[in-house]
């Protein structure tokens, strides 16, 4: 090739592919969420003089084409496929693969989030709890505490050591044996039920109650989670299972937020963007499960995170009532106005991605 | 706006080109113009009217000038701009000296800094000076002169065109089929060099400031990496200025020439920001005697001058340490080092240039003097006594690729082996196939970053 044809060829293609993808990104409708991102996109911004002279609609506009660029998606699959392949990263946005299955490196420890969060649960202890409460605290390890490559971890000793000093009054349930990688979906950051019935069973045993291992597995829909769009060059997809038996489908769940009756698994979360809300409706700041067929008048009361949302089901044998409570979404300050704590047992149960990072807890 | 934004490539800069090249030659300009206010309102919305006054104030002075050769209007149209400048760009840094040494409060005025300043007020000065001496004509026409200006290629981060070097493409211009080929290889060169390179070299200087697991490596990890982020960072934006200048027919002078190959501080000098330390020799260094006016007067004049690139850099005592520090080094070259380094061997010298140069980009770096310290002494083993870490491993294995592409892009050992190949016929054919595939996979790359954007800051955008 001669060089006036190369120059010809460096103009016609570099001009062709900015004009052309000017035009498509012009005649192309946009989009208004991203499934694998699960976000809202920008849409293009309000065109007004005071928009345009305080710079917002231009900070927006600029957004907006980052948001809706032709392939946007095919774009991020490359991005990550350089950085992997050829920079040989050890992650990409912090997500990484490992045993087909994608896992987020959680790290540094954050002390200051761990004395945060007992700071609450200490506030729970002083204000609420007796010694007619039995209280038991669990921690339920991210997917990166199974992996040990060149990426980072927690310190999960000290990250134990911190919490057992700081909430002297509550038992430790150690659930850790119970788990490995496999009983984590490929594609997100939770575990997935169909395989939590030994760690269910280990807890209850643990606060001296009994539920059965007699299940229907139901596959109720395709899943893709919240690493999903951290790492787009994958190809992996998971699977909601459901665990129903008798007790289950007869427990009533009352939701505080809408003031509303109704079952313990939320089918309509299946057509939404996180299918993970299937379990206990997903972000709900209280609620209440009473089970008609036990007899025992034992209660229970869970401080949890989303992780809760799956396992809390198969606790429903032991108890004629949970009492479920997020603090991410109430605060603590009143639950004596929703919450009669008396005899009941207590679990705070949380994930150590919660534990490095409660700042959104109340 | 930015060049590595999808807003310029996708939306602005294909509107300008199509608008450019179908337009008759005399309306070009005025089509630059138009698009280099609107890339400049984009990001300034009111400082917009800033840049116009100053160009009108320059437009006017010059006639003035060169109608009363008086020296009283000279000496008033260039305070008017410098202290612009100096009210926009330092009076903060004024004033917290002030109540420092003053034990005052008096308030901070709480000013933006238009962007560009530093650069269209050094073309500015450029051309007032160079039409008072007498070594241009006078510009009649406002808007070739605005042209000149806010030409948006270098209007931001530079290079410092200064007006001679242009003056008659103002007037006429043609873009060739070679200019325009080698104005996009230069700017998806630019584009790859910042986005592939320098931001991901700014990634690993987040990560050692944010953390507080250091080592001695990972203080010279990020001494390093720093040194080449700032390389990377400013040329990268060179290139594509001057990549784009050359789409629409301007032919600007390179601004960095590979500077860590240099053998002496003088030589770095001579490579690094052209643009800028020339103004400085030029329009400083040389009115106030340079080297003919004896020993003393031009170590004084090295030091104003160094103390001026300093500051110009940044309103911090750091900046000025910066620019003292080279000042020093570049007196005590003259005095007798060169002398000494043209005894040992070039890979001797060439460690001592890299050496001053990274420990002097550290102080560029830091906030305040202690940082600056604090950094420095890192390196030697002064702040921790653990040579490396699990972090610092981690950290080095995700950026040992990078960090090798940086260190032999910062060479001239690609261009070299190009221009190889490219001067045997056989190979040229190969090179000249090679080259459209390389340029538009950079674009598509550089593509997938943007689009998926998180860390993209221009280092030279706050001069």
């Amino acid at each position: 090739m001669n060089d006036k044809l190369k120059n010809i060829i460096v103009i016609s293609s570099f001009f062709l592919i900015i004009i052309a993808t000017f035009i498509y990104n012009l005649i192309k409708s946009d989009l208004d969420i991203s499934l694998s991102e699960r976000r809202k996109l920008e849409q293009f911004p309000e065109l007004t003089i005071k928009s345009t002279l305080d710079g917002s609609f231009f900070e927006k506009f600029e957004n907006y084409t980052m948001d809706q660029f032709a392939h946007r998606e095919s774009y991020r699959q490359l991005k990550n496929k350089m950085e992997m392949k050829l920079f040989h990263k050890t992650n990409f946005n912090n997500i990484y693969i490992h045993d087909n299955s994608l896992v987020e490196q959680i790290y540094p420890l954050n002390e200051k989030s761990i004395h945060n969060l007992t700071k609450k649960m200490n506030y729970v202890h002083d204000n609420y709890l007796t010694d007619n409460n039995k209280i038991y605290y669990s921690i339920i390890p991210d997917k990166n505490y199974f992996v040990n490559d060149k990426n980072l971890r927690l310190d999960y000793d000290l990250l134990q050591q911190y919490m057992k000093e700081d909430i002297p009054w509550a038992t430790y349930i150690d659930i850790t044996k119970s788990l490995n990688l496999e009983k984590y979906y490929l594609t997100d950051s939770h575990w997935r039920q169909e395989h939590l019935i030994d760690v269910a069973s280990h807890i209850a045993s643990s606060m001296n109650t009994r539920i059965s291992s007699t299940y229907d597995d139901r596959i109720i829909a395709d899943f893709k989670g919240v690493y999903n769009g951290r790492y787009p060059d994958n190809k992996l997809i998971d699977k909601i299972h459901i665990l129903t038996n008798d007790i289950i489908d007869s427990a009533v769940v009352y939701n505080y937020e809408t003031k509303e009756e109704g079952p313990v698994y939320d089918y309509s979360a299946i057509d939404g963007i996180d299918k993970y809300n299937v379990y206990l409706s997903g972000s709900v700041s209280l609620l209440k499960i009473d089970n008609p067929n036990n007899k025992t008048e034992r209660e229970l009361v869970v401080f949890r995170d989303s992780f809760g949302s799956s396992l809390i089901p198969l606790l429903i044998e032991g108890y004629s009532s949970i009492t479920i409570v997020d603090t991410r979404y109430i605060s603590p300050k009143i639950l004596a106005d929703y919450i009669d704590f008396n005899t009941k047992d207590i679990l705070f149960l949380y994930n150590t991605s919660l534990i490095n990072n409660s700042s959104s807890l109340k | 706006m930015i060049f590595t934004s999808i807003s310029f490539i996708y939306y602005f800069l294909p509107i300008v080109i199509v608008l450019y090249f179908l337009i008759p030659n005399k309306f070009r300009n005025f089509i630059l113009l138009l698009a280099s206010l609107m890339f400049y309102f984009y990001g300034e919305q009111s400082y917009v009217l800033l840049m116009l006054a100053e160009i009108l104030i320059a437009y006017l002075g010059a006639l003035l000038i060169n109608r009363f050769h008086k020296r009283s209007i000279f000496v008033l149209i260039i305070a008017i701009h410098l202290s612009l400048l100096i009210f926009f760009k330092y009076t903060s840094f004024f004033i917290s000296n002030i109540n420092f040494a003053f034990n005052t409060s008096i308030p901070f005025l709480e000013i933006a800094l238009p962007i560009g300043i530093s650069f269209y007020t050094f073309q500015i000065l450029s051309y007032v000076i160079d039409v008072y001496n007498g070594k241009v004509p006078v510009q009649k026409n406002f808007f070739s002169l605005a042209t000149y200006v806010a030409l948006f290629p270098q209007l931001i981060a530079g290079p410092i065109v200064r007006y001679d070097k242009i003056a008659l493409e103002l007037k006429d211009r043609k873009s060739t089929l070679d200019d325009i080929s080698s104005g996009i290889r230069l700017f998806c060169i630019g584009l790859g060099k910042k986005v592939l390179i320098a931001n991901m070299l700014g990634l690993t200087c987040s990560d050692f400031l944010a953390t507080d697991e250091k080592s001695i490596v990972f203080y010279w990890l990020y001494a390093i990496s720093y040194m080449l982020q700032v390389y990377f960072d400013f040329s990268a934006y060179s290139d594509m200025a001057i990549g784009l200048g050359r789409i629409f027919g301007f032919h600007f002078l390179e601004n960095f020439n590979y500077p860590f190959i240099s053998k002496s501080i003088t030589e770095f000098w001579h490579r690094w920001h052209i643009s800028l330390s020339t103004w400085f020799k030029d329009y400083i260094y040389i009115p106030l005697g340079g080297n003919k006016k004896g020993l003393k007067i031009q170590i004084r004049n090295i030091l104003i001058v160094w103390m001026l690139t300093g500051i110009w850099h940044g309103a911090s005592w750091n900046f000025v340490i910066w620019g003292l520090l080279f000042g020093v080094v570049l007196i005590i070259e003259k005095l007798f080092l060169n002398s000494f380094l043209d005894k040992i061997p070039n890979i001797f010298k060439r460690c001592y240039v890299l050496l001053i140069v990274l420990i002097s980009f550290i102080i560029f770096a830091s906030t305040d003097m202690s940082e600056a310290f604090s950094n420095i002494i890192g390196l030697f083993g002064g702040k921790e006594s653990l040579f490396i870490n699990q972090y610092t491993i981690y950290v080095l294995r995700n950026n040992i690729v990078i960090l090798l592409i940086a260190i032999i892009g910062s060479t001239p050992l690609l261009k070299s082996i190009v221009n190889k190949l490219k001067s045997k016929p056989n190979t040229n054919k190969i090179i000249n196939l090679l080259e459209p595939v390389v340029i538009i996979a950079i674009l598509f790359i550089t593509t997938a970053y943007l689009v998926d954007n998180s860390y993209n800051p221009f280092l030279y955008f706050r001069f």
